[in-house]
């Protein structure tokens, strides 16, 4: 058998080939070695100038809240204690799976939400603080830093990694007995039996605390069992994410919520009405 | 009447005053016990000392201070690790570690093989509490590899699972206690040794597996560049804690993090 191809047939794949590999999908995947979510812009790729500044400070918040957002955090959390990786890594609520899909309609607080109310909305409810103002430069820093590594994701698209994942209804009603035998065998090394995580040895928070004064309060995302479930099955213990079953993350996210933390501030205001 | 009646009130009465020392004992614990820990913590280190200075006298146990050096700081040039300043619950995990074969090392299992639990916790108090400078490292450095050391023990590599080093070993490595020993200044040979036996599941008493799991999924280039710029750092001092927001404290973040290029 002879060639079948002739020259036009062999352009005309050669094309099709070109457009495989140059499609959005593996264009976005550029930069990441395994093709398969999102690769924000390379490290040292940051612009100069005033927008290179602000991005990085937007990191720096990201890393060290308490220190550079200090007067709008109420607790011992920081953004990467739920963000992992400064809000890169897939499943943990990545920044460049927020981005494309800000302004949105949320059930929470019954309106079109922006990218910076929901932002708003992490430091009153996770980091049980007061919100910064959407002109502030605190908010400018992180928005900032949100689009610097989104560049190049689609608006509006759903993208492999984002948000948490929603865990199926468990096949056992979760239980707290089981969470916390989990919980003291898996967690506390790092979080502590009292959950209320390691300090380092200059007193910072190396671990954080999981409940009590310290925490998230029951406003926050993580008080709902099925998204904190859906965090710990990715995610936890660090480096060894999915090594916990569908059902062990949510016996061990229900026991974490069933212990004490700050009350939710909406219904503070409520009450005090 | 019998006798044995007219005398039981009395020793009803003897019966409730030997009970008052233990009520005593029940109300105020706190004094007694305390001065009784801290005796017990003085003499638990004087027997440290003993112990590492000249071993315990049993047979096979010779002095830890020959390889760890008298104040521990180990000697780098062999890749025996320093211990000063380890945190005591550390030192003796690994020597029970090593005890029950879950540390593999040739030399040390049977020098420990003697040891009573106590002597272990007597010996691990002690290097605790010791103090020493960074010793000097022969260990050749690839100074092309630095970049990437720097940004494994800060950034992790994420997209294989590899979380940044100071996530739990501290920033700069200086360790989280209790359990996560600092590795700040350890020499390079001891390190790069100890990422490779985790990897080959030679040492497999890390809590959880977590460092097995790590330091399978390392390279070897980078294996060779992270126990580089660790063994490059300034080992830690948990001496004194410095105020809030002084420069010491402040040194948490690098200068170059400070001030934006």
């Amino acid at each position: 058998m002879k060639n079948p191809l002739t020259l036009p047939e062999k352009t005309f794949l050669l094309i099709l080939v070109l457009f495989a590999t140059l499609s959005p999908r593996a264009a976005l995947a550029s930069g990441n070695k395994n093709f398969q979510f999102f690769a924000p812009p390379a490290e040292g790729s940051l612009p100069d100038g005033p927008l290179g500044r602000l991005i990085r400070k937007g990191e720096l918040i990201f890393i060290h809240t308490n220190l550079y957002a200090k007067k709008y955090v109420g607790n011992d959390l920081t953004c990467e204690s739920c963000h992992l990786d400064r809000g890169i890594k897939p499943y943990s609520a990545p920044l460049w799976g927020a981005y494309g899909t800000y302004p949105r309609y949320r059930a929470k607080n019954h309106k079109v939400n922006t990218l910076e109310e929901r932002i708003q909305g992490c430091f009153r409810f996770s980091l049980n603080g007061t919100p910064p103002p959407v002109d502030s430069e605190t908010m400018k820093a992180i928005v900032a830093y949100s689009y610097w590594v989104s560049r190049g994701a689609p608006v509006g698209l759903y993208l492999k990694g984002q948000g948490i994942v929603r865990l199926p209804k468990p096949e056992k009603s979760p239980s707290l007995r089981r969470g916390k035998i989990l919980f003291e065998g898996r967690c506390a090394l790092c979080h502590g039996l009292d959950g209320q995580g390691t300090q380092a040895d200059l007193g910072q928070v190396a671990f954080p605390p999981v409940w009590g004064s310290h925490s998230f309060n029951k406003g926050a995302g993580f008080h709902n069992v099925r998204e904190l479930a859906g965090f710990l099955r990715m995610n936890m213990p660090l480096s060894k994410g999915k090594s916990l079953s569908d059902q062990e993350a949510w016996d061990v996210a229900a026991y974490v919520d069933s212990k004490p933390r700050p009350e939710d501030p909406r219904k503070k205001l409520a009450r005090s009405r | 009447m019998p006798r044995w009646i007219g005398r039981r009130p009395f020793e009803k009465r003897i019966s409730l005053l030997s009970f008052l020392p233990c009520l005593a004992a029940l109300f105020f614990p706190a004094a007694p016990t305390s001065a009784l820990a801290a005796g017990d913590r003085a003499s638990l280190i004087s027997l440290g000392h003993l112990i590492a200075m000249k071993g315990n006298g049993l047979p096979g146990n010779t002095a830890c201070a020959e390889c760890h050096r008298i104040n521990g700081g180990g000697m780098p040039s062999v890749g025996i690790p320093r211990i000063a300043g380890q945190t005591a619950t550390y030192i003796y995990r690994e020597v029970r570690g090593v005890q029950k074969g879950t540390r593999f090392s040739p030399f040390m299992d049977r020098i420990v093989e003697n040891l009573s639990k106590r002597d272990i916790r007597a010996v691990a108090l002690y290097y605790s509490t010791v103090r020493t400078p960074k010793l000097h490292d022969p260990a050749e450095t690839d100074p092309s590899l630095q970049v990437l050391g720097r940004r494994i023990a800060r950034r992790g590599l994420w997209d294989r699972n590899i979380p940044a080093c100071i996530l739990c070993h501290g920033e700069d490595g200086r360790g989280i206690p209790p359990n996560f020993p600092y590795i700040a200044g350890q020499s390079k040979t001891y390190l790069m040794q100890q990422i490779i036996s985790f990897a080959v599941v030679e040492r497999k008493d890390d809590p959880e597996g977590l460092m097995r799991g790590i330091a399978s999924k390392l390279k070897n280039r980078e294996i060779k560049a992270v126990a580089q710029y660790f063994a490059s750092l300034t080992p830690p001092d948990y001496g004194t804690i410095p105020e809030k927001n002084s420069p010491e404290r402040l040194r948490l973040i690098p200068e170059k993090e400070i001030s934006p290029q």
